[in-house]
This record gives structure tokens, sequence and C-alpha cells, in this order.
């Protein structure tokens, strides 16, 4: 069972740095603060999976220490990036 | 016993990869900004799910698994909230789409 | 307000022995932290008059995961099927709800649901709404579900 969970955490990892590669390129602010919400979600599967497939339950506090931080990022990223002030200027 | 919560994480696990794999192809697929974060907060928090589904039974005691499940609670919160956000961003930033 | 302020710290007490575990020296940083995020929620969110319909609620989060098994796969379902391409579109919605709080936690709620993305205001209180399929009626199904909603945190008393 673990080789299988690792193996699963693996591939949760891969299709999260394949993802990472398109949203970082953009184009736009918000194609990025989506790499934030990926590499949360993405990330807290991959350390729950490898968590329990080497039986050290402390990563499961990672994860959760991961699914706060990706929100504050997020919230943070979506209210800096301009906004209604800006809403007539055209995009950058 | 084992044998019947194996296979219940496993086909747990195994699905909630099948929508990790798609919450990817549609971030790499997808014309817009709005439809490929429909595919990531979507797609992946049911993979997030599933997965948490499939380690609930091998989890330490019920206070393991209620720690599993506030954390999907967490991120489906905290994805909730932003998400409007995100998109909101998207929409400015491309007028007219 | 004592009520609310009790209630609400028993409760993010509670999740901090769900998160932390429960253990004696732990209490003592789980109150505190408690009696902190309370405070907090107090101002961010002072207490109304409004109660949840216990029932209603149940039934609200117990479809929960449904919906989301639903919308997980109608994404999954457009993204791994080559010959599907996803026609989006953004649609205007009138909310029932004032806008304010309720209607901010229900659009929160509504960008978890099948198909729905709330987007931001466009005018006159009219909400944009992305659609990943726009061939189905997005606005009726919106207003159904803010109907269930606001019958479910009895914000319709």
């Amino acid at each position: 069972m673990p080789e299988f969970l690792l193996a699963a955490a693996l591939l949760v990892f891969l299709t999260v740095a394949v993802g990472l590669v398109r949203v970082l390129r953009g184009p736009s602010e918000a194609d990025r603060i989506m790499a934030a919400q990926l590499l949360g979600t993405g990330g807290i599967a991959t350390l729950l999976l490898v968590g329990q497939a080497t039986a050290m339950p402390a990563l499961t506090d990672v994860a959760l220490i991961l699914a706060l931080l990706a929100a504050f990022a997020s919230v943070a990223m979506a209210r800096t990036a301009p906004s209604r002030e800006d809403e007539q200027e055209p995009p950058a | 016993m084992t044998l019947l919560v194996d296979a219940f994480t496993i086909l747990a696990v195994l699905a909630g990869l099948v929508f990790f794999i798609a919450g990817t192809t549609g971030l790499l697929r997808f014309p817009d900004t709005a439809s490929r974060l429909h595919a990531l907060t979507k797609a992946d928090h049911l993979g997030l799910g599933l997965i948490v589904l499939g380690l609930l039974p091998r989890a330490a005691g019920i206070d393991g698994a209620l720690r599993l499940l506030a954390i999907w609670g967490l991120v489906l919160l905290s994805s909730a909230a932003v998400g409007p956000m995100i998109a909101r961003l998207a929409r400015l930033r491309r007028p007219g789409e | 307000m004592a009520g609310p302020a009790v209630f609400r710290f028993a409760l993010l007490l509670l999740l901090w022995f769900v998160v932390a575990g429960v253990t004696a020296d732990g209490a003592a940083v789980g109150a505190a932290a408690a009696l902190l995020a309370s405070w907090a929620s107090l101002h961010l969110m002072p207490p109304t008059r409004d109660w949840p319909r216990p029932a209603a609620l149940a039934r609200l989060l117990l479809r929960f995961p449904w919906q989301a098994l639903r919308a997980g796969t109608e994404v999954a379902l457009i993204a791994l099927d080559p010959r599907r391409r996803p026609s989006p579109a953004t649609i205007a919605w009138m909310p029932r709800l004032p806008p304010g709080g309720a209607l901010d936690a229900f659009l929160a709620y509504a960008s978890l649901l099948p198909g729905t993305l709330p987007a931001g205001e466009i005018a006159d209180g009219a909400i944009a709404i992305h659609a990943l399929d726009a061939s189905t009626d997005i606005a009726a199904a919106m207003t159904m579900e803010e109907a269930r909603f606001t019958h479910a945190f009895g914000l319709d008393a």
C-alpha cells in the first residue's frame, strides 16, 4: 500500500507541475494567482498521500499550514491586483 | 477487512487522480482564464476530496479523520472566497469577453 | 451580544481541537486563539438576528458532496474529451439578496456549484456569472440555489 500511495503522490505532483507551467505563463494576473491555488490543492494532496505512505503524521500538519497559506496568498494577490479604480485602464 | 479497506483507498485515490489530471488538462486546454478557473476550483477540489475520502479509513483514530476533513473544508472555504475574486479580476482585465 | 460571542468561541475552540488535537498544554493556546478569533469575527461579521434553520442547513450541507461531484465531473468530462470544447459565456444575474455579507457568502458558495462562477458586480446590482456551458438556464439555477441558501440560513425570515 505505501508504494501505491507514493506513486499516487508522485502523479499528483506531476499534474501540479505541468499545471504550474501553464498557469505561470499567464497571460493575465488572474492566471498567476491561480498558481497559488493549484499549488495549495495539489500540494496538500501530495503531502497527505506521502504522510500516510511514510507513516509521518506530521506531514498532515504541513498540509494544514499549506492550506492556510495558500488561502491568504490568493486573497492578498487578488486584493492587491489592480481593481475597481483601474477598471477603465487598458490591460497592461 | 484490510483487503476491503485497501480496495476502498485504491479506488478513491485513483478517482481523485483522474480529477487532478482532468483539472490540469482543463488548465492546458480551456481557452479563457475564467474557464481555467472552473477547471482548477471544481476538478482539483473534487480530486482532493476523493483522496481525503480514500485516506479516511487509514487515519489515526477519529481525530485523525476529522483533521483530514477539516483540511478539505478549509481548502473549499478558501477557494470559495477566492474564486469570485479571481474571476472578477479576470473579467475586468479582459473586457468584452 | 453575549450569545453569538459564546457560540462563535465554542465553535472556534472546537475547530482548534479538531485541527491541533486535544492536549492539556495545547488547550490554553487554543483558548487564547479562539478568543482572538471570536473577537475578530465579531468585528468583521457582526451578529445579526437571522438564525439558520437546522434541518434546511443540514440538507444544504449534505447535498454539497453530491454537488461537488457533479461540478467536478462536468468539468472533467469537458476537459478530458478531445472532441468537446467549453462554450463559456458570461451572463448577468439579478440577485434577490441585497448587497452585503450574505450575498457575498452566497456568491462564494455558488462558485463551488456545478457550472457557475460569480465574477463580480456589473451594474445596478447585477452580478456577472461565468458559465462553463452556456446552453443551460444559468440565471434560473442561480435563483433556485439562492432561495435554498437564504432559506437554510434564515435570511428570509
